[in-house]
C-alpha cells in the first residue's frame, strides 16, 4: 500500500521510536488480515502485564 | 493506492439459475451505456444483482454486512432450477479478454464458498484466492466502496450523502484517501486504550493487594502465637538461636531412628540444612517413619508366630512318646493274653466250620423225627392193635420202637453243642476287636509323633541335633523379637515426641516469617524487583499503545493532505454534474474537511459554508447524490482504476427536467467509462434512447419465466 511507504517516510522523519514503528508497519505489510494481528500482539501485552501482576502478589500474598 | 495495470471493464454477462433467470441466458453490454427497461417485477434489478455477485460474492446478500435490510433474505438460486446457479462475466482485460464465472452447487449449504474461476487470455485458468488476489491487483473495490461508489442503489442511494459516516466514506473515495481512510480505521478499532486501562486495572488491584498483604500478617502473627500459647510455648522461642537449638535436637532424634528402621539416605535428614528445610522434612517424617514400620511390625508378627509354633511343636512330642509307648505296651499284654488276631481268625473260622457241621446234623435230625411222627400217625389211623395197617408187623411193638427211637434222637445235644460253639466264637470277636482296636491306637499315636517330629526337624536348621538345635533356634528367635521389639518401640516412642516437636518448630517458624513479612510489607511496592518487572511490561505496552495511536493520527494526517490538494477538482466535478442533473440549482457545492477529536469527516456545504444536506429537498438531495457519485467515478477513471457504473432506478424524485439532465449526465459519464443502468419506462428512459449512439444498447426485460431479454 502506498500510504504505508509514506507512513514510512514519516516515521523516519520524526526519528521517534523509529524501530518499534517500523516493525509495527511490517507487521501491517506482511500480516492479513492485519487487524488481527494487531489484536493478538495487543492480547498478548495484557497477559504479560497481568503475568507480571501475578508475580507480585504471589510474593505480597 | 495501486494505479490499475489496464482498464478492466465488461463486455458480456451469461446468466443460468440464478433468481428469476431459469435456465441460461445471455447479455452483451454496449460499450459505453447500457439501459435495461421494463416494468416492475421484470428483473432488471437481478440482472444488476448478477453482476455485483460473480464479482463480489455472497457479501451482496449477507445481512450482516449489505447495510441493506432487504437484501438478508434474497435467495439467489432460481427455486426451479434443477442445476447449479452460474454467473459469468466477460471482462475486457489486458491482452484481451477474460472470462470471470461465480457457480454455486444446487445443494449448497449456506455457508459453503462459491466457485470461482477466471480465464484469462493465453488460457491462463485463476481458481479461488488466486482470482479475489487478481481482483485486488487490478483495483477492483470491495463491497463497502462497491455499494457506496459504484453502484447506485435505490436501498442505499440518498445515504450517501446524508449518512455522516457514508458521506465521509464517499467523498474520501472520490479524494482517493480511502486507503489512508481504512487503515486509520484499522488502527482504531485495535483499541490501544485497552492497555492503558489493562495497566491501571492492574496497578490498581496490585494496590488492594498490598493494603490487605499490610494487615493480613499481623493478624496471621497473632493467631500463631495463640497457637503456640496453647501449646504452652513461648512466642520469643522464634528466635533464631532457639529455632538452631530446635533444628539440631530434630535432626539428632531423628537420626538414630532412621538409621534404627533402615530409612534410605535421602530421607534422613542433613545437618547443614537450614530450619526451614528440616521443617519441610517434617511434614513428611511420620509418613515415612510408618511406611518403614509396617514391614518391620509385620517381621515381629511372623517371628512370634515361628516362636509359638516351635514351642507348641517341641512340648508336645515328649507327651506323644509317653503315649505310644503306652499303647505299644497295652498292645503287646493283649497279644500275649490272646494271641495273635491272625491266631484268633483262625480259631474263629475252626469254630465257623464246626458250627456249619452241627447245623447238618439238627436239620437231618429233624426230617427223621418227622418220619417216624408220620409212621406213627399211620399206625394209630389204623385202630389195630395185632397187625401194621401197613405191615404184617405187630403195631404195638412197632409203636413201642418208633416212641423209643423218637426219644433217643439227640436233637437237645445238638443244640447244645451248638450254643457252646457260640459262645466260644463270641469271646474270640471280642478278643480280636480289642487287639485291631489297641492296633490302632498304637498306629495312630506313632503317626502323629513321626508328623511332629518332621514339622520340629522342619524348623531347625539342617544337621542340627533336636534338643540343642531347638533351644538354640528359639534362643536366636527371641533376641531377634527383642531387637525388633526395641526398634519399633523406639521409633513409635521418636513418632510421638516428634509430632508435638515439629509442629513446635513449624509454628515458630510460621511465626518468624510472618513477622517478616509484616516488616516488610509495610514498605513500597516499586521497591520489589518483581514491580520492576511489571513496569517494563507497562512501559513496553504503552510504547505499544502510542505508535498504534501515532500511526492512526499519521494516517489522519497524510489523509489531511492529500485531500487539501484534490478537493478544488472533486468540487469543480460535483457542481459539473449538478448542474447538468439539475439546472435550476443555484447553489455552490463545496467538499468541507472538519476534524473532530479521533477521524476528519466530510460535509456538502454551500458557498456561506452551511451544511447543504440538512436543507434541500428530496429531489435535490437525490441529484446531489447522483452528481457525487458521477464526480467520484470520474475521478477514480482519471488515475486509471477500472471503473464501470451501475445504476438501479435511479429516477426517484426527480421530475422530468431533473430526468433528462440525469440522461444526459449518463450519457456524458459513459464516454469516460461504461454505464449499465435498469430503470421503468420514463422520461429518462425517453432521454437516453434519444441520445443513443451506435456503441451504446438498449434492452427491454420481460418479467416471464423465464426472464427474457430483448433488445431495443
Amino acid at each position: 500500500m502506498r500510504v504505508l511507504d509514506e507512513l514510512e517516510a514519516i516515521i523516519r522523519k520524526r526519528g521517534v521510536r523509529v524501530e518499534e514503528r517500523l516493525e509495527l508497519l511490517n507487521r501491517l505489510r506482511k500480516s492479513d488480515p492485519s487487524q488481527e494481528q494487531l489484536n493478538q500482539r495487543l492480547a498478548e501485552f495484557k497477559t504479560a502485564i497481568q503475568g507480571a501482576a501475578r508475580a507480585i502478589q504471589k510474593e505480597i500474598r | 493506492m495501486i494505479g490499475a495495470p489496464f482498464p478492466v471493464r465488461p463486455t458480456c454477462l451469461e446468466i443460468e439459475n440464478f433468481r428469476g433467470f431459469r435456465g441460461a441466458c445471455s447479455l452483451d453490454f454496449g460499450q459505453d451505456l447500457t439501459l435495461l427497461m421494463g416494468e416492475c417485477k421484470a428483473g432488471k434489478s437481478s440482472i444488476l444483482t448478477a453482476i455485483e455477485w460473480c464479482l463480489l460474492g455472497t457479501k451482496i446478500v449477507s445481512s450482516t454486512s449489505t447495510g441493506i435490510a432487504e437484501r438478508g433474505d434474497w435467495i439467489l438460486a432460481n427455486t426451479m432450477a434443477t442445476g447449479e446457479t452460474r454467473v459469468t462475466l466477460t471482462l475486457v482485460v489486458e491482452g484481451g479478454k477474460g472470462k470471470l464465472t461465480r457457480t454455486r452447487g444446487l445443494d449448497a449449504k449456506r455457508n459453503a464458498p462459491d466457485q470461482l474461476e477466471l480465464t484469462l487470455p493465453g488460457e491462463q485458468i485463476l481458481t479461488g484466492n488466486e482470482v479475489e488476489e487478481w481482483l485486488e491487483w487490478t483495483g477492483m473495490p470491495n463491497w463497502d466502496t462497491w455499494k457506496q461508489a459504484f453502484a447506485q442503489h435505490q436501498e442505499s442511494a440518498r445515504e450517501r450523502i446524508t449518512d455522516q459516516a457514508d458521506r465521509s466514506y464517499l467523498i474520501a473515495s472520490m479524494l482517493g484517501l480511502s486507503d489512508y481512510r481504512d487503515l486509520s480505521a484499522m488502527l482504531k478499532k485495535v483499541k490501544p486504550k485497552d492497555l492503558e486501562e489493562c495497566a491501571q486495572e492492574t496497578l490498581q488491584h496490585l494496590a488492594e493487594d498490598q493494603q490487605r498483604a499490610r494487615q493480613t500478617p499481623q493478624q496471621e502473627v497473632n493467631g500463631i502465637q495463640a497457637s503456640l500459647q496453647r501449646l504452652n510455648v513461648s512466642a520469643t522461642q522464634a528466635g533464631d538461636a532457639e529455632l538452631e537449638l530446635r533444628r539440631k535436637a530434630l535432626i539428632a532424634e531423628a537420626l538414630p531412628v532412621g538409621e534404627a528402621i533402615g530409612l534410605p539416605a535421602e530421607q534422613l535428614p542433613h545437618q547443614d540444612w537450614s530450619a526451614s528445610e528440616v521443617h519441610t522434612w517434617g511434614v513428611d517424617w511420620r509418613s515415612q517413619v510408618d511406611a518403614h514400620l509396617t514391614p518391620l511390625r509385620q517381621e515381629l508378627g511372623d517371628l512370634e508366630g515361628r516362636i509359638r509354633s516351635l514351642t507348641a511343636s517341641h512340648e508336645a512330642l515328649n507327651p506323644k512318646r509317653v503315649a505310644l509307648a503306652d499303647a505299644r505296651q497295652q498292645l503287646e499284654g493283649l497279644r500275649s493274653k490272646h494271641g495273635s488276631p491272625q491266631d484268633l481268625r483262625a480259631q474263629r473260622e475252626t469254630i465257623a466250620g464246626e458250627l456249619n457241621t452241627l447245623r447238618e446234623q439238627r436239620r437231618e435230625q429233624g426230617e427223621l423225627n418227622n418220619l417216624l411222627q408220620e409212621a406213627l400217625g399211620v399206625i394209630k389211623a389204623g385202630g389195630r392193635t395185632d397187625q401194621c395197617p401197613v405191615c404184617t408187623q405187630d403195631a404195638g411193638g412197632l409203636e413201642q420202637r418208633l416212641q423209643e427211637q423218637l426219644a433217643s434222637g439227640g436233637e437237645d445235644t445238638i443244640q447244645n453243642q451248638l450254643d457252646q460253639l457260640a459262645s466260644r466264637d463270641g469271646a474270640l470277636s471280642s478278643q480280636l476287636q480289642q487287639l485291631e482296636q489297641a492296633q490302632a491306637t498304637f498306629q495312630g499315636t506313632e503317626d502323629s509323633l513321626a508328623s511332629l517330629e518332621k514339622t520340629l526337624r522342619g524348623q531347625l536348621p539342617p544337621g542340627t541335633q533336636e534338643e540343642a538345635g531347638v533351644t538354640e533356634l528359639l534362643a536366636a528367635l527371641l533376641a531377634q523379637k527383642v531387637r525388633l521389639e526395641k526398634t519399633i518401640n523406639l521409633a513409635d516412642e521418636n513418632l510421638a515426641g516428634m509430632t508435638g516437636k515439629l509442629e513446635v518448630f513449624g509454628l515458630l517458624l510460621n511465626l518468624r516469617a510472618a513477622r517478616e513479612r509484616a516488616e516488610h510489607r509495610a514498605g513500597d511496592l516499586s521497591a520489589m524487583p518483581q514491580f520492576a518487572a511489571l513496569q517494563d511490561k507497562i512501559d513496553e505496552a504503552a510504547g505499544f499503545a502510542c505508535d498504534l495511536i501515532a500511526l492512526e493520527n499519521m494516517a489522519r494526517e497524510l489523509e489531511e493532505e492529500q485531500a487539501a490538494l484534490q478537493i478544488q477538482a472533486v468540487n469543480q466535478s460535483i457542481n459539473h454534474y449538478m448542474s447538468m442533473i439539475s439546472p435550476g440549482f443555484e447553489k455552490v457545492v463545496s467538499v468541507h474537511q472538519k476534524h473532530t477529536a479521533t477521524k476528519l469527516i466530510y460535509q456538502l456545504v454551500d458557498s456561506e459554508g452551511e451544511n447543504l444536506t440538512g436543507t434541500l429537498n428530496q429531489g435535490a438531495l437525490n441529484s446531489l447524490s447522483l452528481a457525487t457519485f458521477f464526480a467520484g467515478a470520474q475521478f477514480r477513471v482519471s488515475q486509471g482504476l477500472p471503473e464501470f457504473l451501475v445504476l438501479d432506478d435511479p429516477v426517484q424524485s426527480l421530475d422530468q427536467a431533473h430526468q433528462e439532465g440525469l440522461a444526459r449526465a449518463v450519457k456524458e459519464f459513459s464516454k469516460l467509462a461504461p454505464v449499465i443502468i435498469a430503470c421503468l419506462p420514463s422520461h429518462f428512459t425517453k432521454e437516453l434512447e434519444r441520445l443513443k449512439s451506435p456503441d451504446d444498447k438498449l434492452c427491454r426485460v420481460h418479467g416471464s419465466d423465464p426472464i427474457q431479454i430483448e433488445e431495443i
